[in-house]
């Protein structure tokens, strides 16, 4: 019997052997669930695998953004905001990406990267009100920067057509209007900051709090001082004279605090 | 065209067909607010990476092939000039590739539009815009095509068009993002910068730019709609495909078939 027809049975039992010998004999092989074993290669690398296909890239990487296990340590929420910065960087129209990190990653501490992807998602998808909306409330409550956070929900107002036009507008109204909301803004970002493990996160949201704490003080001696003689104060120096506050407040963001006519608290 | 449609890999990729266009389906599923525009967008991807493979191997079994085998001094025995065999040939797979990148753009369009009933946000266009992607879909491959005509006339080594024409629509595709990823990441290896840009450079002049016929963002999302551009675009797609048939036919009468 020539060789050619013994070929594929000694092929299956050589298979067979290899396949008991490595299942039977040889140690098991733990199966990480390690995100860090979900490589991501530098761009030009991952576009030549694709064909140089940006969008079949974004696809990809968007898919493997949802097939994650969610471990929720420092590393994971890193990696996934690295994800969906590139698949922002390669279609940053893609409204499941957009929709994704911002259910996900402010409220995990990465609010950098969500506003990144909602950044570029603002420029592309100019007829959607959603990126305006969701960027201007993650500025409120994530970064308590009430200035962009209105200006980018009164702009999803003017964008928006649909049932949530008259909401979006009543809320960006009440909030150019309202004085508590550097108080509801403090009040959340030291809920949320309990909760925050990335240590570039924590850092910026303890300057923002006390940012936060000092615009506060300053709005409350002011108001005290418009009770005594019904105008806002100028300067800091006035309310110091009267002993309002101890000595001049400076912001951390290395800017000075100004009135406006309000007797609100800017940065200058 | 008969000749085309009679080779065994074009009735393969007629039964390839409704499995990419399935592929494409399926990838919609991953999506959760936009099934539809994912569907479309890989069924485009892979539209044009399998029709461009199509397309150079008609040119292996069409041209490279009678090279090879020494058969095309047969061919060549008509009286006429040798380029009109060449330009039948190329005419052939660009009117073949017409026909067979209707039936998948028309299977692709059945799907998106009847395989999903989640109504989006921000809904598909499947009017003009798509039609203007299908295009220039299809002009990006002829001018790959084209190219690895050029190839086919001066190479000695079976596949070298194949091979060639491939490498040309990777680099094609991946110049103008590696040119501006070089240029302007602030991360990017100086010395990179230093001796690969110039090359890259040289390069951008003589490979078009096939990023350019990617449209399809006007389908996708329905917003943005610009014919101006688009025939701009084709205008260059017609001029390389010019200037690559003139060079090979001008190679193809003087070469010699021993």
């Amino acid at each position: 019997m020539p060789l050619r027809y013994l070929m594929f049975p000694i092929f299956f039992m050589v298979l067979a052997t290899y396949i008991a010998v490595s299942n039977v004999f040889l140690p098991k092989r733990t199966v990480s669930t390690d995100v860090s074993d979900a490589v991501l290669l530098p761009l030009p690398v991952e576009l030549v695998l694709t064909a140089g296909d940006p969008y079949l890239l974004a696809n990809l990487t968007s898919m493997r953004t949802t097939v994650f296990p969610l471990l929720f340590t420092e590393g994971d929420i890193l990696l996934r905001g690295a994800f969906h910065r590139r698949v922002s960087d390669l279609n940053a129209r893609h409204e499941d990406n957009v929709y994704i990190v911002n259910a996900a990653l402010p409220w995990e501490g990465d609010v950098d990267s969500a506003q990144y992807v909602l950044r570029n998602a603002k420029k592309t998808r100019a007829w959607d009100a959603m990126p305006f909306f969701m960027y201007g409330l993650n500025a409120l409550y994530f970064n308590g920067d009430v200035v962009t956070g209105t200006q980018n929900i009164l702009q999803a107002a003017e964008i928006e057509q649909g049932v949530n036009k008259q909401y979006f507008q009543r809320l960006g109204n009440k909030l150019s209007n309202s004085t508590s909301h550097k108080r509801l803004a403090l009040a959340y970002l030291n809920v949320i900051s309990n909760y925050v493990s990335n240590p570039v996160s924590k850092y910026s949201m303890s300057v923002r709090t006390k940012d936060l704490k000092n615009q506060i003080q300053l709005e409350s001696a002011a108001q005290e001082y418009f009770r005594q003689f019904n105008r806002w104060p100028e300067s800091q120096a006035v309310l110091i004279e009267l002993s309002l506050i101890d000595n001049i407040l400076v912001s951390p963001y290395e800017k000075k605090y100004v009135f406006n006519d309000n007797g609100l608290v800017e940065l200058k | 065209m008969n000749e085309v449609f009679k080779l065994s890999i074009t009735k393969i990729y007629f039964v390839l067909i409704p499995i990419l266009v399935m592929f494409g389906w399926l990838a919609g599923g991953f999506s959760g607010r936009q099934p539809s525009t994912v569907a479309l967008d890989v069924s485009f991807s892979l539209g044009r990476l399998s029709l461009m493979g199509l397309a150079l191997f008609w040119l292996q079994e069409l041209l490279a092939r009678p090279i090879e085998h020494k058969f095309i001094s047969q061919r060549l025995a008509l009286p006429r000039q040798r380029y009109h065999y060449l330009l039948s040939v190329w005419a052939k797979i660009s009117l073949s590739l017409l026909v067979v990148s209707a039936v998948y753009f028309l299977f692709v369009f059945i799907m998106v539009k009847y395989g999903n009933d989640y109504s989006q946000a921000t809904p598909v266009a499947l009017g003009g815009q798509y039609i203007v992607q299908c295009v220039l879909i299809l002009l990006s491959i002829l001018i790959v095509t084209a190219f690895a005509v050029v190839i086919c006339t001066i190479s000695t080594t079976p596949y070298m068009a194949f091979l060639s024409g491939c490498g040309f629509y990777l680099i094609g595709h991946s110049l103008a993002p590696v040119i501006a990823y070089l240029e302007l990441t602030a991360s990017a290896d100086p010395t990179q910068k230093n001796y690969i840009l110039p090359l890259l450079d040289v390069m951008s002049y003589l490979i078009p730019d096939l990023t350019l016929f990617d449209l399809r963002e006007w389908s996708m999302y329905g917003h943005g709609y610009d014919l101006y551009l688009a025939g701009k675009t084709a205008l260059l797609a017609v001029a390389y495909i010019g200037v690559c048939l003139l060079v090979s036919a001008f190679l193809f009468n003087k070469r010699e078939f021993s």
